[in-house]
């Protein structure tokens, strides 16, 4: 009988914390998608109407129609794109020369490039700005696409590199002896095989992406991305905030985040963990 | 069979765009930074440079701004990486727990992670406002004569950033903790138990042995990340009120491109980095000492 008082308590403690989790994370997201929903001057009220009494689309029409945002949109997913295919083309590459073969001067090559994560990005924005300055990359897509691909490189190598040693050689020195040459091996043996780890690294590194504010806030001016955007809302005077603006960008930048991480919650999930474990 | 230790020049042709790419961000800007932090370089009064021996280290020490900012950098840090240790392992518990709402609770807990902190910096800004804000209707609901502006005093306005700065990264926090609990197989809780461990032995002598290791781990990542934490400041604060919220990344961002005092910026910014290669490594001999 005890017991299953016992068991009882847990389970409704644990519901408990998770109803308290929910909340903590849930309320805030509410708050802002009711914010873009109400208008202006009902939200300079107090108690705030958790139920918007008047529902309104309008700040969303103004963002669409009157400050462009579906240019800011393309200019992100533009960048994104790119940068989630160069980086992933290469890395899949250098973790192939990386973990197939064998040399001392090669292992430093990868413990560098892994390690690299740990240096911030303040310590080498100034002089980075001076070079993408002078080789004229700075505001233009190429220059942003390799700023964006090069931040990708540590994280995507070790996924890449990790999930590569787990695949057996012998599979690819079977293909050998059937006859296939170095790249019919790679690309019909080597490559099906990593696809797993692919998708798990692509779903993290659009994430990594989309949340970016340090490279293209001090590496372009004209192009502007969703991240940078927000913050530049025009606003009626110095002093205030444009909340009914923010409120509905926001939410159009983490309305498709919430479903994108409900669907894919166990790749991401798994590949968050792989990442993590072996660092 | 064995790695290849032939035909290395496929291998070297195989890694060159990455080493290039990752080479010229990152191995050339640090030791350009480096070399800047002994030059005497203000864009707004001359472009040329000139040597200034360790002038800009030496003023560092003299920079009440500057001294503000050392000081937030550490309260954060250490305040930020204590409750994501405290947090942070609870909430992984909760999420190696196998019950109905699993899903939903491991779905709900990457949404912070995944949000932009931007985003979520802004909308704090506007959360911690005194009449209109989020927080305070919560706390009115309870105290209904309650009356705060958070963001206008520096020490809320420190804590402010804090919180914000855990509602977004404790998540993720948990989620690598969980990486390392699903590795105690549950035998070892059965074995325990039937020896007459309660659940804080249990706790105590399984759970965290077991994962200390990664805990630790992960504190060089995420005390790094706090330590070099700029979005948060930038989106929220401002730096304000007066200089109290700057962090030292938001300081050596303002100095770099606002004030345009390069040599002075990159001197901060290679203090910063010995700061942090100072404490990875006390942290990895930690992590080594554990292993025997």
């Amino acid at each position: 009988m005890s017991y299953k008082i016992k068991k009882r308590m847990r389970t409704i403690l644990i519901w408990f914390a998770t109803l308290i989790t929910a909340l903590v994370i849930l309320i805030p997201l509410y708050w802002i998608f009711i914010s873009s929903i109400t208008p202006e001057h009902e939200l300079f009220t107090s108690p705030i109407n958790y139920i918007p009494l008047h529902p309104t689309l309008k700040h969303y029409q103004k963002l669409f129609l009157s400050l462009n945002l579906i240019q800011k949109m393309f200019n992100t997913l533009f960048i994104t794109a790119f940068a989630l295919t160069i980086s992933t083309v290469i890395c899949l590459m250098a973790a192939y020369g990386f973990n197939r073969y064998e040399s001392n001067a090669l292992k430093i090559a990868q413990m560098s490039i892994v390690f690299s994560m740990m240096v911030p990005a303040i310590v080498k924005a100034r002089p980075l700005y001076t070079f993408i300055r002078a080789v004229g990359l700075h505001d233009t897509f190429p220059g942003l696409i390799l700023l964006y691909s090069s931040n990708l490189i540590p994280f995507t190598m070790l996924i890449l590199g990790n999930f590569l040693t787990s695949i057996p050689i012998s599979i690819e020195e079977a293909a050998e002896v059937d006859g296939a040459n170095f790249f019919q091996k790679l690309l019909y043996v080597t490559l099906p095989l990593m696809r797993p780890a692919i998708a798990t690294i692509l779903m993290i590194n659009f994430i990594t992406c989309l949340n970016d504010l340090f490279t293209p806030l001090y590496f372009s001016n004209s192009i502007e991305v969703l991240s940078v955007a927000i913050t530049t809302l025009p606003k009626d005077d110095m002093y205030s905030m444009p909340w009914e603006l923010i409120s509905s960008m926001g939410w159009i930048i983490v309305f498709p985040i919430i479903i994108f991480v409900c669907v894919f919650e166990k790749n991401i999930m798994d590949g968050i963990m792989a990442g993590g474990v072996k660092t | 069979m064995e790695k290849k230790r032939t035909h290395l020049w496929i291998a070297w042709i195989l890694v060159t765009p990455v080493i290039l790419l990752r080479g010229f961000t990152t191995i050339y800007p640090v030791v350009t930074t480096f070399i800047n932090s002994f030059f005497d370089i203000r864009l707004l009064k001359s472009p040329y440079s000139t040597f200034a021996w360790l002038d800009n280290y030496i003023k560092i020490f003299r920079d009440p701004k500057l001294i503000t900012s050392l000081q937030f950098t550490a309260i954060f840090t250490v305040v930020s990486m204590l409750f994501h240790i405290i947090i942070g392992i609870a909430l992984a518990l909760l999420l190696n727990v196998k019950f109905k709402g699993r899903r939903f609770l491991r779905s709900i807990v990457l949404i912070p992670w995944a949000m932009p902190m931007v985003v979520v910096g802004l909308a704090a800004r506007w959360a911690f406002n005194n009449n209109y804000g989020l927080i305070n209707d919560l706390i009115r609901r309870v105290i209904s004569s309650f009356q705060y502006d958070w963001l206008v005093y520096p020490f809320s306005a420190r804590i402010s950033v804090i919180i914000v700065d855990l509602w977004k990264d404790v998540p993720y926090f948990a989620i690598l903790v969980l990486a390392a609990l699903q590795f105690i197989s549950e035998d070892i809780y059965e074995a325990a138990r039937i020896d007459g461990a309660n659940t804080i032995q249990l706790f105590t002598r399984i759970t965290v042995p077991n994962i200390l290791k990664t805990v630790l781990t992960l504190c060089i990542f995420f005390t790094i990340w706090r330590m070099t934490s700029f979005d948060v400041v930038y989106s929220m604060t401002s730096g304000g009120p007066g200089d109290s919220t700057s962090l030292l990344a938001y300081r050596i961002m303002t100095e770099a491109f606002t004030n345009l005092n390069v040599g002075y910026a990159s001197s901060i910014a290679v203090i910063l980095f010995l700061m942090m290669s100072g404490l990875s490594c006390i942290n990895l001999f930690c992590i080594k000492k554990i292993d025997i």
